[in-house]
């Protein structure tokens, strides 16, 4: 009885201090739901830092799905016939108005077209918008033109469906455009392996890859 | 087991406290640092505001030049680009999106210390007594990440990326390259920004309007009045002692207890000539000052009280209105979508995927000069010479009369395909009969269901092979969850079904608000309001009139598509879906 007494007590302080004990809510809020963290209960730098500190890298098989996209120019075009380009392909996954890290990618990607030099014309650049319905190809041109890019990088939107399977067939699946996370992705020419690199990269991480991955050529 | 899972949280707390300090890096040598505060000197308040707001907005510098930043340690930007504003906001107080986290650089937030789970936000304005019975005991608050910034340490932070702590932020964070007397503009103005409280907001209430312009029928007005008050009344009702917690809760929930206001909606009735509307809402708002406009409806355009929002920086949150203002610049307004205008681009882009319009076809618009059908014809236009460099043929009539067949005769080409897009409104809608009176000579019929509205079923079993409808709203069927959802709310609340797609915008309003409320977590700024609502995940509330609503920072349109129907035969009301969401 006495033990029962005692557990009951340890349980009741044990809610009461969970309970007090500031940020338990949000623990499980993250997990859910990651627009719902608190800036007050977040540290900036080191939750950022770990993303910046550690590129994750790994080498895949993508099946790329048979849609047609259309370009900032309003063309519309086989993805699959982009994607399996004889040159180097970049892709990654953006939308126009995003505020945190798709300026960064694409700036960081503009960066590194320019110094392909001559590079530049064997290489094909691919952003492919993840909030299709607001990313019109007039709304593409102007974000292109915005950052500089240079012919050679495909902005690519089209129906939610079909963005939708080129997000699955790239594990990159973000049903919620809020939700996004930075992925790149590189393939030589001729190959069938992806390599697949998430996290922020600089112009020099690009290079980097870039010159690891045409080891294939 | 329950022991064991608590203690797991209260170990996985403690552990998160600790691991999540970072590493800290040391910037650069102390030559150098002594160096940039040298640089940095006293910075007086006396400087004007209005550049330093260009800085943070627009990266312009005080001679108009751009403002240059590297991100990523080694991708140089354009700052005009990757201003302040791009990620900390108009109102300052940052986003969330996916894994990161915006930090707020308003000056009640810059310029004192920042603690991990801190619990001192201020939620009521100074000396209130909310405020003086919520205090956290100092041994119970979180260790202190960095100190409150200096002028100094904040200028050091701008263009080294090293904040007050000595720690090093992300590199997402830009380093910009700003002279002192730049970076001095750019200081004062973070110091007046989300500085106080906006209007309408009191320790107890947050003060709402909604607007009721003259024309539109009581059904209407009823409608979007009861749901939009049952929602209000519902968030007033109490039901968790929010008033009591506020004063007396928990101090670790005060963010959110604190936060707690009743809210007051006022009914702006706009009544005779649209010129006088202006007056009347100035009159409205220095009476009683509004945080923010819900909902509203009117039977024409919203032009005027557009105009007013932005000029006075009222957020207006989903009006009703199929002629909203379509504007780039659009800060204050967020429209459900671009109304009437949308259904002509849906048409063009129709059109013109499915390459119905060759070299022998004559592309006929017919509408009222001055009408709604008007602003269709415009979408169609806009979009349609933006896709193709054919020429549409543009017929503006003064008059219905104006559509006999010998108005037909003149205008088809028997020897050509004719598409006619016809934007006629309800009470004119029975002249489509003479455009086949006049011959076996048009394809296809293109009307708006927006303008035909009640009146679309009357158009004729002869005539609806040809007939395609833009329809801008989900498909009977296709949300039965959702209509589910709203119609037994409505039941619960005792509403009556009268019109159900402002019912169901209404219902999907509400629970609008009460997200953005719960996310300002008592920062009662109104650009903060705005800011919450753009950041909400896409399609998290319930929403049944349209297939799928989505904003994001910026977009000031919810719904962005249409379908193209076509009626079925027979005395059954009945759509036949003839594209998908039409979006491009």
């Amino acid at each position: 009885m006495n033990n029962n007494i005692k557990n009951s007590l340890i349980i009741i302080t044990l809610v009461f201090l969970n309970y007090s004990l500031p940020g338990t809510a949000w623990c499980s809020d993250e997990k859910s739901n990651h627009t719902h963290v608190n800036s007050d209960q977040v540290d900036h730098s080191s939750h950022m830092a770990m993303m910046e500190k550690k590129l994750k890298r790994t080498v895949e098989n993508y099946i790329i799905p048979k849609v047609n996209l259309v370009n900032q120019d309003g063309v519309e075009q086989s993805l699959e016939k982009i994607l399996n380009s004889e040159k180097t392909v970049v892709v990654d996954f953006i939308f126009t108005t995003c505020t945190t890290i798709c300026p960064v990618l694409s700036a960081g990607l503009v960066a590194f077209h320019k110094g392909l030099d001559d590079g530049a014309n064997n290489t094909v650049l691919v952003s492919i918008s993840i909030d299709p319905e607001h990313d019109r190809p007039e709304v593409l041109k102007a974000y292109g033109e915005k950052f500089g890019m240079k012919p050679g990088h495909e902005l690519l939107t089209g129906s939610r469906q079909d963005i939708y399977s080129v997000m699955n067939a790239f594990d990159a699946v973000m049903p919620n455009k809020m939700t996004h996370y930075p992925l790149t992705f590189f393939r030589a020419p001729g190959s069938k392996e992806w390599v697949r690199v998430f996290g922020m990269m600089s112009a020099s991480d690009l290079m980097k890859e870039y010159r690891n991955v045409s080891k294939y050529l | 087991m329950k022991c064991f899972t608590l203690y797991s949280a209260l170990i996985s707390q403690l552990v998160l406290q600790v691991l999540i300090f970072p590493d800290v890096v040391f910037a650069g040598d102390k030559h150098q640092q002594a160096q940039l505060d040298k640089n940095i000197s006293e910075y007086s308040d006396q400087r004007a505001l209005n550049p330093g707001e260009s800085i943070y907005m627009n990266g312009i510098l005080s001679d108009g030049s751009k403002m240059n930043a590297f991100v990523q340690d080694d991708i140089p930007v354009n700052g005009q680009i990757f201003s302040c504003v791009l990620c900390h906001r108009r109102s300052g107080l940052g986003t969330s999106e996916g894994f990161v986290v915006t930090l707020p650089v308003n000056s009640l937030n810059l310029f004192r210390s920042r603690v991990l789970w801190d619990t001192r936000r201020r939620h009521s304005q100074p000396g209130s007594s909310i405020m003086r019975s919520r205090q956290v005991p100092a041994n119970l608050l979180g260790k202190s990440i960095r100190p409150a910034y200096t002028d100094k340490s904040l200028a050091k932070v701008i263009r080294t990326g090293i904040d007050s702590a000595g720690r090093k932020l992300n590199g997402i964070m830009p380093r910009y390259d700003l002279e002192d007397h730049e970076m001095a503009l750019l200081i004062n103005y973070l110091k007046t920004l989300s500085h106080e409280f906006s209007p309408g907001v009191t320790n107890q209430t947050l003060r709402f309007a909604t607007i009721v312009t003259e024309g539109v029928s009581k059904r209407d007005r009823d409608a979007m009045l009861d749901v939009l008050k049952t929602h209000i009344n519902d968030r007033n009702s109490q039901t968790r002692n929010q008033i009591k917690r506020a004063r007396v809760g928990a101090f670790n929930r005060r963010e959110l207890d604190a936060a707690y206001r009743i809210l007051e909606l006022s009914v702006w009735e706009l009544t005779g000539p649209e010129d006088t509307w202006r007056q009347q809402l100035e009159k409205y708002i220095s009476n009683k000052p509004v945080f923010a406009v819900l909902g509203g409806i009117t039977g024409g355009h919203w032009a005027s009280i557009h105009k007013f929002s932005e000029e006075h920086s009222i957020p207006v949150v989903f009006p009703v209105t199929d002629q909203p203002v379509l504007s780039d610049k659009n800060r204050n307004t967020i429209y459900f979508s671009k109304g009437l205008y949308q259904e002509g681009a849906a048409a063009a882009r129709f059109i013109r995927r499915y390459q119905y319009v060759t070299d022998k076809t004559h592309l006929i618009q017919i509408y009222i000069k001055g009408s709604k059908g008007e602003v269709v014809a415009n979408g169609f236009t806009d979009t349609w010479r933006g896709l193709s460099s054919k020429v549409e043929y543009n017929y503006e009539i003064q008059d219905i009369d104006q559509l006999n067949d010998e108005f037909y005769k003149t205008l088809m080409d028997s020897e050509n395909e004719n598409i006619i897009l016809f934007w006629i409104a309800d009470k004119e809608i029975s002249s489509i009969k003479n455009i086949v009176r006049s011959g076996d000579v048009v394809d296809r019929i293109f009307v708006s269901s927006r303008l035909l509205q009640d009146k679309l079923y009357s158009i004729s079993d002869a005539l609806r092979d040809s007939v395609y409808v833009t329809y801008p709203y989900s498909l009977p069927g296709e949300k039965k969850r959702t209509d589910t959802s709203l119609k037994t709310w409505l039941g619960i609340k005792g509403i009556t079904l009268t019109n159900y797609k402002i019912q169901s915008q209404m219902y999907y309003l509400g629970w609008v608000l009460s997200d953005a409320l719960a996310g300002l977590k008592g920062e009662f700024y109104r650009n903060y309001f705005l800011e919450r609502i753009e950041m909400m995940k896409d399609q998290s509330h319930t929403v049944s009139t349209y297939p799928r609503l989505s904003l994001g920072p910026d977009q000031r349109y919810a719904s962005k598509g249409c379908y193209i129907v076509q009626l079925g035969k027979g005395e059954e009301e009945k759509l036949i879906k003839k594209s998908n969401w039409i979006i491009h």
